[in-house]
């Protein structure tokens, strides 16, 4: 989850370079010498202890463990991070040396925060319970969305999950998950809260690497689609490493707060969460543009031209459009070059357009009445031989029907409605709904049982 | 990692470029990073990696060395490589089944190849075999805070020992039959042995503390060899940034 050097504009890294230093500088501020030290020396171990490989079927991978250093150092961590990965830059060229303050950003930000949440979190007393399952939900719900997206544009699948679906899906995983942890095995507030700090830091800084990807100014020769995929199968490759991660991090603390508990009370003051503020909306003027989708369809000699565009006024190079009847069938589909598409329709029917660019960038849209009118009357002119031979001329309408052919084969996929999905939402939810409540009251009668033997014991 | 960091090199293994003030060297890597970060044009940035790989090779690390460590950069680029071809638009120079290569995105993926190149080689061209304790002096020198190089002198002073201790702690586990596995149980015997890890360094840290301020440290740098800034400083800043230039009127006025 490093940028490397040349994917990003030299506004972006020297805006990264100064919202870095007045982190570094907060980190700093009322350090002694011998915090530096300690935190000299615990960032060289928290180097090492990233590099460890654990495991996962067919594979390893090397955890970040930024959050516990979020979590033994405070506001400390935004120093220490910078270290280490100048020090991972310098030795072994992951990252990048302009990228340097971004690259921080993207992994310190994340870390303080969640050893925020630890340190509030087990100081409060809270169980911990409802933001396990909040960091779960958050973590599968995008994680389905974005596999999806990405499976899809790939041409691997020909769905992709809504957010609502994604929500039911990543919801009902993170509803069994939980209930396996909250009933399979006891855990302690310090197993669930360092779960939730390791697995959302890993989780934030996806988020995050995947936001500067998509918003920040690239350099000129970088192409955004392709470094915005990029960033979406990182994120993807990255859901098992957050689960993960999460899992060591609840051990760890464990032992250290079984062993050395005062390691994980050196942490400052939160001096930085203001800084932080600002060091992460110094990032955010450069291109935060709307990418909103104009498209409109008028009619020419008998054919129907579907033209789009941003409000940026560029062309779409590519993209593609659903043409949909009256009773939502198919009709046609097409791709979209430098901005237009041509239909021949058969017969004026008000026609609807899905019109998708990728990236989730869509507009749907109907024949205007006066176009459908333009369309009855040029149909109408032609004639029915001039309909046939337009039908059957291969330079006529040769894309329309070989695409039309091609949708035979495909079944119509016109989304589902907000009712059907609010249905489907509901549905997802009183099934996990009663699940839960189902092994609550298990483990409701069990407590209960064993309350009676105790009883019965003392009397 | 003594090697990869230079603590075993003494004035005795110096090499021509060590001579030049760290100060100037410093000053001349940010000229270099600013440069290739700034270039986006194929001839200059090859021009530039050129200019930056020849002192790096002849003065520095040695050639092996620096295609060593382009080896391990391609290795950090590879997504890009392997992703940006695919999803770029414009030409197609090769397709196989639905996979199709584009000209833009392999342009765009060896432009990304190219600057980061220049600028990890120009670093390690500069780095040349100068302890630590002159670069940190330098950094100190060109107002960078004393506390975080005192951190930054903490962590090159112990990452080579701890990392040897973590190597010897993890060959002891195994020989008592640990094997890590893809499971809770696996999980659990590596976090207890990175925590060992983390619990001595705190232990080792808080001593190291401890001593350090019974000796009376501040955070201050010193230097037991003279440094002074002379006409070979002069000569060496103006090569560099002039090359520097050089590339970018090449670019500008002449391609």
């Amino acid at each position: 989850m490093h940028i490397s050097d040349g994917i990003l504009a030299g506004s972006a890294c020297v805006a990264g370079y100064v919202a870095a230093g007045g982190l570094v500088a907060a980190g700093l501020r009322g350090a002694s010498q011998a915090d530096s030290a300690r935190t000299g020396i615990l960032t060289a171990a928290f180097f090492l202890a990233g590099l460890v490989r654990f495991p996962l079927p067919g594979t390893s991978v090397h955890l970040l463990l930024a959050s516990l250093n979020g979590i033994a150092l405070g506001s400390l961590c935004f120093p220490s991070i910078f270290l280490a990965l100048l020090l991972q830059a310098l030795l072994l060229g992951h990252g990048g040396i302009s990228t340097l303050g971004v690259n921080m950003l993207i992994m310190s930000v994340p870390a303080y925060l969640s050893g925020v949440i630890f340190h509030k979190g087990l100081k409060r007393g809270v169980s911990g319970w409802p933001f396990f399952f909040m960091t779960l939900t958050g973590v599968l719900v995008l994680g389905a969305r974005l596999l999806t997206v990405a499976l899809f544009e790939a041409g691997l699948v020909n769905f992709k999950l809504s957010w609502p679906s994604a929500a039911v899906w990543g919801g009902a995983m993170a509803g069994i998950i939980f209930l396996v942890f909250r009933f399979g095995k006891k855990a302690d507030s310090v197993h669930i809260w360092g779960f939730s700090a390791g697995a959302l830091s890993v989780f934030f800084s996806a988020v995050l690497f995947y936001l500067v990807l998509s918003f920040a100014p690239l350099a000129a020769h970088a192409a955004r689609e392709g470094f915005v995929e990029l960033a979406r199968f990182a994120f993807v490759f990255h859901v098992p490493v957050i689960l993960v991660e999460g899992i060591v991090v609840a051990l760890l603390v464990r032992y250290l707060d079984t062993v050395t508990p005062e390691l994980l009370r050196l942490q400052k003051p939160a001096v930085a969460l203001v800084v932080m503020a600002f060091s992460l909306l110094l990032l955010m003027p450069f291109s935060v543009k709307a990418h909103a989708v104009g498209a409109d369809a008028y009619v020419e000699e008998g054919q129907i031209i579907v033209e789009v565009w941003t409000d940026g006024g560029d062309v779409p190079s590519s993209g593609r459009v659903i043409v949909l009847g009256p009773e939502g069938e198919e009709v046609a589909r097409g791709e979209i070059k430098a901005g237009k598409w041509t239909f021949r329709p058969d017969s004026a029917k008000s026609f609807r357009f899905i019109v998708d660019i990728g990236h989730g960038h869509g507009k749907t849209f109907s024949l205007h009445p006066d176009e459908l009118h333009k369309l009855n009357k040029a149909l109408a002119s032609q004639g029915p031989a001039k309909q046939e031979e337009a039908r059957t001329s291969p330079a006529g309408n040769d894309m329309a029907s070989q695409e039309r052919g091609a949708a035979k084969h495909e079944s119509p996929r016109p989304g589902p409605s907000s009712a059907e999905t609010l249905t489907r939402a509901l549905l997802g939810l009183l099934v996990i709904g009663m699940v839960c409540a189902f092994l609550m009251l298990r483990n409701l009668r069990r407590e209960v049982d064993e309350l009676k033997k105790r009883l019965d014991k003392d009397a | 990692m003594h090697d990869h960091i230079g603590l075993h090199h003494g004035p005795e293994h110096e090499v021509a470029i060590d001579r030049i003030d760290p100060r100037f060297r410093i000053v001349s890597i940010f000229i270099w990073v600013g440069t290739a970060a700034w270039l986006n044009n194929f001839y200059a940035l090859s021009a530039a990696l050129l200019c930056c790989i020849l002192p790096a090779a002849f003065s520095g690390p040695g050639l092996k060395r620096v295609l060593e460590r382009t080896g391990y950069l391609t290795l950090a680029v590879m997504p890009a490589w392997l992703l940006l071809p695919l999803m770029g638009g414009g030409i197609e120079v090769a397709a196989a089944g639905p996979f199709k290569l584009h000209a833009s995105g392999l342009l765009a993926a060896s432009l990304l190849q190219l600057k980061a190149s220049t600028i990890l080689i120009a670093v390690l061209g500069h780095q040349g075999r100068t302890p630590w304790n002159r670069w940190v002096w330098a950094a100190h020198k060109l107002l960078v805070p004393a506390r975080l190089l005192a951190l930054l002198t903490f962590t090159l002073r112990y990452l080579p020992l701890l990392s040897e201790e973590s190597k010897r702690t993890y060959t002891a586990a195994v020989a008592r039959g640990f094997h890590a596995r893809a499971n809770l149980k696996g999980y659990r015997g590596l976090a207890a042995l990175a925590g060992a890890g983390l619990v001595r360094s705190y232990y080792r840290s808080e001593r190291v503390g401890r001593a350090l301020s019974a000796r009376g440290y501040q955070g201050r740098f010193f230097l037991l060899r003279d440094t002074r800034a002379g006409a070979a400083e002069a000569f060496f800043l103006l090569s560099s940034g002039g090359a520097a230039v050089a590339i970018i009127v090449l670019i500008y006025w002449i391609i």
